[in-house]
């Protein structure tokens, strides 16, 4: 759980979370070329985030139970091909925003939880063909179908003019179906010059949308389903990369270009608040469109000498374009990342000491906040720059380690030789000293804007927060075997 | 060959992950100086244009950045199609006899608070140029060497079929006003509430007061608002508040207006109710000023009426 609280603003934030899974599997074995695996599964996530701002407290809840299950087969008919087909099954119950309000004394009536229930299925056919010795392929496909299925209410909002209707489903009833082809293929091919080319392209539906709750940068991301307003998302991926290995395999080093394409991405409308549970639904309050990502990955790795690590570097761009935000112009999405740098080393200095040090930047996630205010009418308004036009500071961090060996052989006397002879021990430990954030980097968790005070009364004050989380975390680990 | 190992976490000198939070000025582009022109015009009434800068967000907000804000010796002219007037500018510490009511509301500085501030409007008292049905008024503001434009019009007035009063459910003696609206047929249409009792001298706007025709265009209903003259404020009883009482006298006033001053100010109380709120999506409000500044040339054409509040 994180917990912040700014005694100063009156502000403190509670956002616990949790994921517990089950899972159950049994495989069969019908011939040596033939095997079967039975699982299901269960698990249940949850994500709340709690607020408190002065006498005024709010609580949203997000969750998503997921029961299922699958068989999947392998069968291996020759030595050149590696089939697999199967179906799976998925019963998600989803609770999209569930929020509760209150102030002071006055508990806010926000209706009942809604809950929304569907059912997700797919069955799958893929081979691992090797045509020759350089060339192997993996060409396979997939259909899916959804289910939105009831108990569920659709609100259809009125105005001032007609009350709101509704639609009423009960348990079971098919709301909206959907389904799809899901094709992809991928290759790589081995060069003689201890090198290979890797391709790939795939095509894919998404029943399960991820969206964020606000443009400001509080991480407060949602799962939400596919329902009659909300269509799947879906999306192609094609990616290319040329793999080489250098000085008898001492270095591995790759270069790596992908793009994907997605459609029936989901955001909140520009202005739109997470509701109560009265008369709406959350999907009224969500617009559609597009986006896209598209990047470069190098990475270098040495798995020799005493000096062993990896250096990997993706340059990175992902956009959006809605119709109704940002005036339907692109920006940049959320979690666009332009450079992220990671450097991994360690250095064997003998059989029991070992010093490691990871290096992490990234480019600060986007938010939108506003640029400029004014008044009109004695309102106090606000202008914001474009969407996502904001980037946070880099985040960017080191972590250093240092890992002491007790001995693996102990020295004994053979009773038959007596000679000394050295004998691996059954009991083995080893100390680890960590330091996390080494140099204390204050690398930003979200921000907000705090607004303080009556504008016409003269005493408000306007300013943009930063919350910061894990400084410098020394820490000693023990760590032993038997 | 190991059957087991386990991991003995012996101890974090820092166990206990502390957050911090600082105030920071991070780069929030797109901020530039604009003008924020603030005028309207209606029937039977003056124009009345408000200028002021918009300021930086990490500019001082206090009440003399505020009064600060407004910004004098501009240009501005407002033109019906066949007469051009310059307007006057005035000032709170000069206001002419008379006028002093509606620059309190104008300004929302109290009446005997006025003369203390120098805070500029322009108006004219030409009543040549002053609102008439029918009309379309072009706004043109220089200053600083730019100009600024926008056109408004007052629309024919939609009348209410009838206005009446009911007792709330809990209550035999309290309750909101009601209205019957007949809603033209083939026409964009956008309204305005605004109510006050009759003694008072400026009209009150509710929670919502702005809507448009979008769902019922053409159609005939009934439709109620509160009280917003008494929503505020500890002279009532919290359970009274927002409800007009037996025996009040209330006027109304249901002003029609264009659609691009309708989605200003439909954005706008989108923006004054979520603001503060964290998980608030941003939006800017669409101005109708061509030039590059903010806020609304907006033009109404009000229709009153008199409610007494009895069964």
């Amino acid at each position: 759980m994180f917990t912040y609280k700014s005694t100063d603003d009156n502000f403190n934030v509670q956002m616990p979370w949790g994921n517990g899974i089950a899972a159950l599997r049994w495989n069969h074995l019908f011939t040596n070329k033939l095997f079967m695996n039975v699982t299901g599964t269960f698990s249940d996530y949850m994500f709340a985030f709690k607020s408190a701002q002065d006498q005024f407290n709010f609580e949203l809840r997000s969750g998503v139970r997921d029961v299922g299950g699958k068989v999947d087969f392998s069968w291996f008919p020759n030595a050149r091909h590696r089939i697999k087909w199967g179906i799976d099954y998925i019963y998600h119950t989803f609770t999209p925003t569930s929020v509760s309000a209150e102030s002071e004394d006055v508990v806010f009536d926000t209706g009942e939880i809604q809950r929304l229930y569907s059912h997700e299925n797919a069955a799958y056919f893929m081979d691992e063909f090797d045509v020759n010795e350089n060339l192997k392929i993996n060409a396979g496909l997939r259909y899916s179908t959804y289910e939105f299925v009831g108990p569920f209410t659709r609100y259809i909002k009125g105005d001032i003019s007609k009350p709101d209707t509704t639609i009423n489903y009960a348990s079971g009833d098919l709301i909206k179906f959907y389904h799809g082809l899901e094709p992809r293929i991928s290759f790589r091919w081995m060069l003689p010059d201890k090198s290979s080319i890797k391709a790939g392209y795939s095509y894919n539906y998404q029943y399960v949308h991820l969206t964020s709750l606000s443009a400001v940068s509080l991480p407060t991301d949602i799962w939400y389903p596919t329902t009659d307003l909300a269509k799947p998302q879906n999306g192609w991926q094609a990616s290319a990369g040329y793999f080489r290995n250098f000085l008898d395999d001492h270095y591995e080093t790759s270069v790596e270009v992908y793009y994907k394409g997605m459609q029936n991405l989901i955001e909140f409308k520009e202005g739109a608040l997470p509701g109560d549970n009265i008369a709406d639904n959350t999907d009224n309050l969500l617009v559609y469109g597009q986006g896209w990502s598209y990047g470069v990955e190098f990475f270098i790795k040495r798995t020799y000498g005493k000096l062993t690590g990896w250096i990997g570097y993706t340059w990175a761009k992902t956009e959006r374009k809605f119709p109704d935000l940002n005036n339907g112009k692109v920006y940049p999405a959320k979690y666009d990342r332009r450079h992220d740098l990671s450097v991994v080393a360690n250095y064997k200095l003998n059989d029991r000491i070992t010093f490691g040090a990871c290096f992490i930047f990234a480019t600060g996630n986007t938010l939108t906040l506003p640029s400029s205010w004014y008044v009109q009418e004695q309102n106090l308004l606000f202008n914001y720059g474009a969407r996502n036009s904001t980037r946070m500071a880099p985040y960017h961090r080191l972590d250093l380690s240092v890992t002491i060996y007790d001995k693996a052989y102990k020295t004994k006397q053979d009773p038959e030789s007596g000679d000394n002879i050295q004998v691996k021990k059954k009991f083995r430990s080893n100390c680890a000293i960590s330091i996390y954030n080494a140099y204390n980097r204050a690398n930003p968790f979200f921000l907000y804007v705090d607004n303080d005070g009556d504008f016409l009364s003269g005493n408000f004050k306007l300013s943009v927060k930063q919350v910061t989380l894990f400084p410098i975390i020394p820490s000693f680990t023990w760590n032993f075997e038997f | 060959m190991k059957t087991a190992h386990s991991i003995l976490f012996i101890g974090i000198l820092s166990l206990i992950v502390s957050s911090c939070t600082k105030e920071v000025k991070i780069d929030i582009p797109g901020y530039e100086e604009q003008l924020v022109i603030d005028g309207n015009i209606e029937t039977g009434m003056p124009p009345i244009v408000l200028i002021s800068r918009s300021s930086d967000i990490y500019a001082p907000t206090n009440l003399d950045a505020y009064l600060n804000g407004f910004v004098s010796g501009a240009v501005v002219t407002v033109s019906n199609g066949t007469k051009t007037v310059e307007l006057t500018e005035i000032c709170t510490d000069n206001l002419p006899p008379g006028s002093e009511a509606m620059a309190s509301a104008v300004f929302g500085i109290p009446i005997d608070q006025l003369a203390s501030f120098h805070i500029c409007a322009y108006t004219s008292f030409d009543s040549d140029i002053w609102g008439e049905v029918g009309k379309t008024y072009n706004l043109t503001v220089t200053f600083e060497g730019k100009t600024y434009t926008s056109t408004t019009s007052i629309l024919q007035p939609t009348a209410l079929d009838s206005v009446y009063w009911k007792t709330d459910d809990n209550y035999t003696d309290r309750g909101y006003s009601w209205a019957t609206l007949s809603d033209p047929l083939n026409q964009y249409d956008a309204y305005r509430w605004e109510a006050k009792p009759i003694s008072d001298p400026v009209f009150y706007k509710p929670f919502q007061p702005f809507t448009d025709d979008q769902f019922f265009n053409g159609k005939t209903f009934d439709f109620s608002y509160e009280n917003a003259s008494n929503c505020n404020g500890t002279y009532e009883p919290a359970e009274y508040r927002c409800y007009y009482k037996l025996g009040d006298t209330v006027v109304i006033k249901v002003s029609k207006l264009p659609r691009d001053v309708f989605e200003f100010m439909e954005k706008k109380y989108t923006q004054i109710y979520s603001s503060g709120n964290p998980f608030a999506t941003p939006i800017n409000l669409p101005t109708n000023i061509v030039g590059g500044a903010l806020g609304i040339w907006a033009g109404y054409s009000p229709w009153y009426d008199t409610l007494i509040c009895l069964p």
